[in-house]
């Protein structure tokens, strides 16, 4: 099977998390974590990452495997030492990419922005994972421009519409070009473990009144939604995900609610339900979650590229539904956990497109 | 000697609704009754119910024209309704708007427009009701208005009691005005019965008593009332974050990795606040020691009681002829008061205060933070 060449703009916590677990499953054999040690016949070894974009001056011009080092923060590499991959990191659009939290912190690059669509050709790109920060909406269509320029699929893991934009939608569809998004879902993250605990009380008849999920990190991402603005954009997606799961209205309130830079990769995330169940009795579930962002990003990031690729293969172009319902937080449709998985295995397996 | 302690607020949100529904509640407890919240049923000569309302500001077109007993229960009020309140006969003023309402809280508001709405004048209300002492309950960071305020006391002799971090008592230039016109005031920024921060100071000192090495900790706090909404923004907060985290980082003497501060704004939570507080240290042989806390409480009835306590202890001191910040009962019921004192020792002097001794002379070996009183 042939490789599946990647490119990744913003190289943050889901980027560190892809290039720790390309070089630790060429040598690891155990499959934890791992759902699909084969996709369509493609391993998670089989992708390869062949360009890189960012703005931040301590990443810009080094090799990714160093660059992805800057974003680790505090936290033990899962992988000891990185190979390099001879990938440099180059200087990609800025537009809106700083916010007023993040300027103090991230110094821009000051060398020459390069030709994105160029390099994506030049390096015989397939995808493009879009992983610039929340509310970088320019930023983001710039890239999803040079993707269509190029002619490269796109994964967009942030949370500005692209596969659920209608006008985008057909852009893709267009120019032949399978995309999938929007906001990436973590493999074990808050959202997923939220939706499965409101599923379970839902299935045995529990009416939830009132919920709430509030993640504390210390990664970029979470600097960046102390912005008002970014913080209520990023918030209104992931409830609005949650209260469309589920079959009855609830009150939700749910996303990053303070920046711990001590945390670095961590995030610590506080659930909180109160509900109803039989003779209106009262339930109530505290529940205290820590994980990493990285390798829970990036666990679902391995599924997405291989079955892009395998729409690509098969020249499906537009939003594909099936991989973005299940591996995006605000997909174009949005289903129950178990249905999505059920679509996305048949997607990979028959290419129903559905 | 007026047998009343006559109030007027500014400011009649959920702090205001939990202590007025308060006089309500305990209006026929005992002297000698236990009341969670209160020092005492009878506090010096005055019984809770001897507290009355006689004057009330407000921006809200909801509640300016109302009576106070209907103003609090008038959105965005959410406090916990725990008594009926009985007609008042007081009327809630238009008091002055300045940046008491930040921009992003017009609606929240429901602010009036000054151009139709004549505010009133504070003083002269403040005369003509025969007010004692007037609370501050206005929002989080209105430095302006509180001075508006604080101005039309010193115009009226009126007591101050200053329930926001807005540096007003603990303010040497302030202070000595009140002072200097013979008015008594306590403040700034009333403590809660039990809070956030009482909670992680008593962690963070258990930690250093017991030998524990704190590596990292945080307070996150959500809430869904006006005061959360209102410290959205950074910039309203930072006074308040500034504070909060020193109050407990000053616990320990070495640093530490913290992070304190209102978190979120949840609005289903209406008055009910949460607070998470996780540290994480080493023991012997840097072995990890994990706590994790959450605290749940319903957020206005929390300074409540602490606030009927100062505007008695404030109309004692007004019938002692004192002067300027009342010590005692600014160290024990306010978080930043122009003089330190630990708590347990400062409850200790307010009894002695009600048993006559001089408050000043009290605080004698504490005088030295805030020099503008000198001790006979």
């Amino acid at each position: 099977m042939v490789q599946i060449n990647v490119a990744i703009a913003g190289i943050g916590n889901l980027a560190t998390g892809l290039v720790e677990a390309l070089q630790y499953y060429k040598s690891n054999q155990d499959l934890i974590g791992v759902s699909y040690p084969s996709l369509g016949g493609y391993l998670i070894e089989d992708i390869k990452i062949v360009a890189a974009f960012d703005i931040d001056d301590r990443k810009v011009g080094k090799d990714i495997t160093e660059a992805v080092r800057i974003s680790l923060g505090s936290r033990e590499p899962f992988v000891e030492t990185l190979e390099p991959l001879g990938v440099e990191v180059l200087k990609g659009p800025v537009e809106d990419g700083i916010s007023e939290m993040t300027k103090d912190v991230i110094p821009v690059s000051s060398k020459k922005e390069v030709d994105v669509a160029k390099i994506l050709k030049e390096t015989n790109a397939d995808i493009l994972v879009i992983a610039v920060p929340t509310g970088a909406t320019k930023a983001v269509y710039r890239y999803a421009e040079a993707a269509i320029k190029a002619d490269v699929a796109v994964l967009n893991a942030t949370p500005t519409p692209l596969a659920r934009d209608p006008s985008w939608a057909r852009k893709f569809k267009e120019a032949r070009i399978p995309l999938a998004g929007d906001d990436i879902q973590s493999k074990a993250g808050g959202t997923v473990i939220h939706k499965g605990i409101l599923d379970a009380l839902t299935e045995q008849g529990v009416r939830v009144i009132n919920t709430y999920q509030l993640d504390v990190s210390g990664g970029l991402e979470g600097l960046n939604t102390l912005d008002v603005e970014r913080r209520a954009y990023k918030r209104g997606v992931k409830e609005d995900t949650i209260r469309r799961a589920m079959p009855y209205p609830l009150n939700v309130a749910s996303g990053t609610t303070d920046h711990l830079e001590f945390l670095g990769d961590r995030r610590i995330g506080h659930f909180w339900i109160e509900a109803r169940y039989f003779m209106n009795a009262p339930l109530r579930i505290d529940l205290r979650m820590e994980s990493y962002d990285s390798p829970n990003g990036a666990a679902t990031l391995v599924d997405a590229i291989r079955a892009i690729q395998i729409a690509r293969n098969h020249v499906i172009s537009g939003p594909i539904t099936a991989i973005s319902a299940y591996c995006f937080k605000a997909a174009p449709v949005i289903v129950s956990r178990m249905q999505a998985k059920t679509w996305f295995e048949d997607f990979v397996n028959k290419k129903t497109y559905n | 000697m007026s047998k009343k302690v006559k109030i007027a607020i500014a400011g009649l949100g959920n702090c205001a609704s939990s202590m007025i529904q308060g006089l309500e509640y305990y209006k026929s407890a005992d002297d000698d009754a236990f009341v969670p919240g209160l020092m005492h049923v009878r506090f010096g000569d005055y019984h809770i119910s001897d507290v009355e309302v006689v004057a009330a500001f407000e921006v809200n077109t909801l509640k300016i024209g109302k009576d106070v007993a209907d103003a609090i229960w008038e959105h965005p009020n959410v406090a916990r309704k725990f008594a009926d309140v009985p007609k008042t006969g007081v009327e809630v003023l238009p008091g002055p708007i300045m940046d008491g309402v930040a921009p992003h809280m017009r609606e929240s508001f429901h602010v009036y427009d000054p151009k139709e709405i004549p505010t009133a004048d504070v003083a002269e209300v403040l005369k003509e009701s025969g007010a004692d002492i007037l609370i501050n309950f206005t929002p989080v960071g209105s430095e302006e208005a509180s001075k508006v305020y604080a101005q039309a006391c010193l115009d009226s002799g009126v007591s101050f009691a200053n329930g926001i971090p807005t540096f007003i008592v603990s303010e040497p230039t302030w202070a000595k005005k009140f002072l200097d016109a013979g008015i008594p005031v306590a403040g700034d920024d009333i403590k809660s019965q039990l809070g956030a921060t009482i909670l992680h100071r008593v962690l963070m000192k258990l930690a250093l008593d017991r030998g524990i090495r704190v590596k990292e900790t945080f307070q996150l706090n959500v809430g869904g009332n006006t005061d959360f909404e209102n410290m959205k923004y950074e910039n309203r907060l930072h006074t308040k974050r500034i504070s909060k985290t020193e109050a407990v980082t000053s616990v320990l003497p070495y640093d530490v990795p913290t992070r304190i501060g209102p978190s979120d704004y949840v609005p289903f939570l209406g008055d009910e606040k949460v607070c998470y507080i996780t540290m994480e240290g080493y023991n012997f042989g840097d072995n990890p020691v994990h706590v994790q806390l959450k605290l749940s409480v319903q957020d206005s009835p929390n300074s409540a009681g602490v606030m009927i306590d100062v505007v008695r202890a404030l109309k004692i001191a007004r019938d002692r002829g004192l002067a300027g910040p009342i010590y005692t009962i600014s160290a024990y019921s306010f978080k930043h008061p122009p003089v330190q004192i630990p708590d347990f020792l400062a409850k200790e002097l307010i009894e002695r205060f009600l048993q006559g001794e001089s408050d000043t002379e009290l605080v004698k070996p504490y005088l030295s933070q805030f020099p503008i009183k000198e001790v006979a």
